[in-house]
């Protein structure tokens, strides 16, 4: 397409055909290289055995990748995508096979199967929608015990329904043949449709690669690196993970169609745990997070598996290595480089370096519109943040809680406890260790359970879960850091703005504008965890500001910091809060740092207010002296 | 009525004492590394195997039992040293692939130097053998189970209690940050922790294998999952919880096997996956266990 042409299509059309550049060349680069690795090999070997085993690799990456679209965005590691691959490949071969055969092997089949027969094309269809309905409702499940327990209890939950399908597999022989014989085409069909494995691996990466972008990945990946920070920023794991789930479950459906399409036959073994672990030791060792690793895993492996299958095949003579050559060696390679790979490189060879990522800023170059998208002229940017979930937020907007009481166990964290804060105005809350500041801050944000009265311009917002809260208004940072750490600076501050809004743009335009307000617009593309300890705190400020709060909570900004740290942040904490006109509730033991921010001051001791008052009257309240001094 | 629901209580437990006794070294491992254990099955394999070659050479029964033991808790040991003394500190991700890979490794170990079917070995003479108490007709070989599950179970307790490596693992298993802090040598504890879960599979191994008689390169597969089950329903971590959860997971594994048609009679375990899902879907944290606040 050439320059006027692109111009002339509408503004934001162009934008999004430049924005999908990178994904879609990255995906036809990687699809030409593997297809290129396959045609070379296949020609220089130029047997049956040598194409059966390049589209074998095309349908095993079909897989992977599509097992990366969950474990990769969402961190759950799953050991069922596999189990869903079964329920693919049988619905597959009982649509597909003809009905001879099927009165044949399976004559009780139940549901009318036995009459029934379509093309396979379609019976890959149809495999998808049976899969993804039972993923959904896996799915409900799955994601609800990830939001309470992180990555555990769906790793459980997911090998044990590898078990149970297999099972059921095994058992429900009416329907699958059982483990014996299974379900097989008629022979001499079998790479049929090799070509579906080319057009299904080719899409996969564009699907994937697409999806990856997409907001809803993005925040998917903000709940993987910190679940807690993700809810306090409005975002709802499930629905991500969700989806996540489904796109995933789809794919691998696909693939597992395709293989049994392929080899012409299943039987329950042929989805279990050995297959599982072949997928899941392509992924780890390509790299989990990274759809680039997925393909390059499952190449890297299946040169070497094969080549230890090979060597210690019948028609290689061991030798002297006769301990070490024989049968199963294969298997001892693949475990051997899962073990391997998580000693060393526990990442995998790419870590979440991405095709498209590398690619994207050469490709700008060469682009017909030039530079950034966002500065076009002509063109109004918004100086404030403000992604527009609460825009008509009152003037007088006000933040109160009384009479909020929370228990540990025996303890009394709060005791009858009440703030009130307005938008415009910076609140302190200040006291001794241990007197319930943050405890205060947790209950106000449904971190943790409290009784009492807790309002949000006059809605009782008590008992509303994390992420509700910060749709409402209400963004907070936490007192030990809690980053996305394996995200850069920029796109931590991208996924708080990306909850409030579906613009990516507007995002970005948020994101690059709290950087700068923040003081950290230099090292915008620097991972979280790589930060020191000042700019993570910074960055906290800004993800906390890009949520465009109504009331921006914040649980000691200074702690750690110099003194002329502590007057910089300050001077940021006032700017931001003029900027999104939002109030602000900050805890802090420095009664200086108080003194110079807060127009308001609550002391907390034992759980109780003890002294509420402008910064000069507490600063000479007896008991706050006595809270402090002991005395 | 009473009589059969007698009978398979004891058959339960007799089941769900092999599980407590896996769950149990699971959770002692899990306290002191925070990783699931998916390669503990392994102890059982390995045991089958030398106890296939024990009677091969023709050794007695009762020969085998320290053996097999013995076996076990060095076997547990080695993994330690050779393989997840190196994952110690990483992501779960990479602690329970790790743990997955040893088991695929031992197997595959299996496959090359012995064989990729299974073998079998005598059984004990008595196993078949039943004593009637009051109408209820009882296999000795449960009785046997439970006798030595409780006995191993106490002894467990007492090292634990009363030792100073037990009070270590216990530390260690509540908070290994601060254990290591206040000195406690984090080698000595996590090994003495893999060596009592050796012991603890050992015993496991030989009950069950008493009863099977059958060695298999994947003969621990499924035992393991049925103890790490185990050890999730009652609560990862809690020592008491991962017994419970074996007594319990066996009990109703019995009782499945007794309610349901002869038709579904291969779909016990299948079934019995699909309960432990939905209980993790509806109690992520374990039966017993009432989610830990996380500080923030």
């Amino acid at each position: 397409m050439t320059g006027p042409a692109r111009r002339a299509l509408p503004e934001a059309a162009g934008r999004l055909v430049q924005r999908l550049v990178p994904d879609v060349a990255a995906a036809s680069l990687l699809f030409a290289a593997v297809a290129a690795v396959g045609f070379v090999y296949v020609a220089s070997v130029g047997d049956t055995a040598s194409e059966r085993l390049f589209t074998s690799l095309l349908i095993n990456a079909t897989v992977v990748v599509g097992m990366q679209i969950f474990i990769g965005n969402t961190g759950i590691l799953s050991f069922g995508h596999i189990g869903f691959g079964a329920v693919a490949g049988y619905a597959f071969v009982l649509f597909a096979i003809d009905t001879d055969r099927k009165a044949r092997l399976v004559p009780d089949a139940p549901f009318g199967l036995v009459d029934l027969t379509v093309h396979p094309a379609a019976a890959i269809g149809a495999a998808v929608v049976l899969t993804v309905a039972v993923a959904a409702v896996v799915g409900l499940g799955l994601v609800r015990s990830a939001a309470a327990s992180g990555a555990i209890a769906p790793t459980v939950i997911t090998l044990s329904l590898l078990f149970a399908t297999f099972e059921l597999a095994v058992n429900w022989t009416d329907l699958t043949g059982g483990n014996r014989a299974g379900l097989s085409f008629r022979p001499g069909t079998a790479m049929a449709g090799r070509g579906y494995a080319y057009l299904a691996f080719a899409l996969t990466l564009l699907v994937a690669g697409l999806y990856r972008r997409s907001r809803s990945a993005r925040l998917a990946r903000a709940v993987r690196e910190d679940g807690v920070a993700a809810r306090s920023l409005g975002i709802h794991p499930a629905t991500h993970q969700m989806w996540a789930l489904l796109l995933s479950v789809a794919v691998v459906a696909i693939g597992a169609s395709l293989r049994v399409w392929l080899t012409g036959t299943i039987s329950p073994e042929r989805f279990f745990i050995d297959y599982t672990l072949l997928t899941i030791t392509m992924l780890v060792v390509g790299g989990r997070n990274s759809i680039t690793g997925a393909a390059l895993g499952t190449v890297v492996i299946t040169v070497l598996t094969e080549s230890a299958r090979v060597v210690s095949g019948p028609d290689v003579d061991p030798g002297p290595f006769d301990l070490i050559l024989r049968p199963g060696l294969s298997d001892l390679v693949l475990g051997a480089s899962m073990l391997g790979f998580m000693v060393l490189r526990p990442r995998g060879l790419l870590d979440d370096w991405e095709l498209a990522d590398w690619l994207g800023p050469r490709l700008s170059k060469w682009r017909p519109l030039r530079g950034d998208p966002a500065a076009a002229p002509g063109e109004e940017v918004p100086v404030v943040p403000r992604p527009g979930h609460t825009p008509d937020r009152p003037a007088g907007a006000r933040l109160a809680a009384a009479g909020v009481t929370v228990d540990f166990g025996g303890l009394r964290g709060l005791d009858n406890a009440h703030i009130l804060a307005g938008s415009g105005r910076v609140v302190g809350l200040i006291g001794p260790n241990g007197a319930g500041k943050t405890t205060m801050l947790n209950a106000i944000t449904g971190v943790v359970g409290a009784q009492g009265r807790i309002s949000l311009e006059g809605d009782d917002i008590a008992g509303l879960p994390p992420h509700r809260l910060a749709r409402r208004g209400l963004a907070r940072t936490f007192q030990n850091l809690r980053l996305f750490e394996a995200l850069s600076v920029r796109e931590n501050v991208e996924v708080a703005a990306l909850v409030g809004t579906r613009s990516a743009r507007r995002a970005e335009q948020t994101a690059a504008e709290l950087l700068g307000l923040c003081g950290i617009a230099d090292i915008a593309e620097v991972r979280a965890r790589a930060l020191d300890y000042g700019a993570s705190k910074r960055l906290e400020l800004a993800r906390a500001a890009a949520q465009a709060p109504g009331f921006l909570l914040l649980d000691e900004p200074t702690s750690g910091f110099s003194e002329l740290e502590s007057v910089i942040i300050v001077d940021q904490i006032r700017r931001i809060a003029d900027v999104l006109g939002c109030g602000v509730v900050v805890i802090d033991h420095d009664l200086a740092f108080i003194t110079n921010l807060c127009d308001r001051v609550y002391c907390l001791d034992q759980g109780s207010v003890i002294a509420v008052g402008s910064p000069a009257e507490i600063r000479t309240h007896p008991a706050v002296r006595a809270a402090y001094l002991g005395g | 009525m009473m009589v059969e629901l007698i009978q398979q209580l004891i058959d339960g437990l007799g089941l769900g004492s092999e599980y407590a006794l896996l769950a149990l070294g699971i959770g002692l491992t899990f306290g002191v590394m925070r990783m699931i254990n998916f390669a503990h099955g392994e102890l059982i394999t390995v045991s089958a195997y030398v106890a296939y070659g024990l009677t091969l050479i023709g050794l007695d029964w009762w020969m085998l039992v320290p053996v097999i033991v013995a076996t076990s808790i060095a076997t547990s040991v080695a993994l330690e040293l050779v393989a997840f003394r190196w994952v110690r500190g990483a992501s779960d991700f990479a602690m329970l692939l790790m743990s997955f890979g040893v088991h695929f490794v031992v197997q595959a170990g299996f496959v090359m130097y012995v064989s990729a079917s299974a073998r079998a070995f005598d059984r004990p003479g008595w196993i078949n053998n039943t004593v009637s108490v009051g109408g209820v007709r009882v296999e000795v070989v449960d009785v046997a189970v439970i006798v030595v599950t409780v006995a191993t179970l106490l002894g467990t307790l007492a090292i634990l209690r009363r030792t100073v490596y037990g009070m270590a693992i216990r530390a260690a298993a509540e908070d290994f940050d601060t254990a290591q802090l206040l000195g406690v040598r984090s080698n000595l504890v996590i090994r003495s922790a893999f060596a009592l879960a050796g012991l603890l599979a050992g015993v496991a191994a030989v009950l069950l294998l008493m009863r099977t008689g059958r060695a298999a390169p994947s003969a621990g597969l499924i035992p393991m999952l049925k103890g790490v089950l185990a050890a999730l329903i009652g609560g990862l971590g809690r020592l008491q919880g991962a017994v419970v959860g074996g007594l319990v997971l066996g009990v109703v594994e019995v009782q499945l096997v007794s309610r349901l048609p002869d038709e579904v009679d291969g779909m016990v375990n299948g079934i019995v996956f699909v309960l432990i899902a939905l209980l993790f879907i509806f109690r992520p944290a374990g039966m017993l266990r009432t989610a830990a606040a996380e500080r923030v």
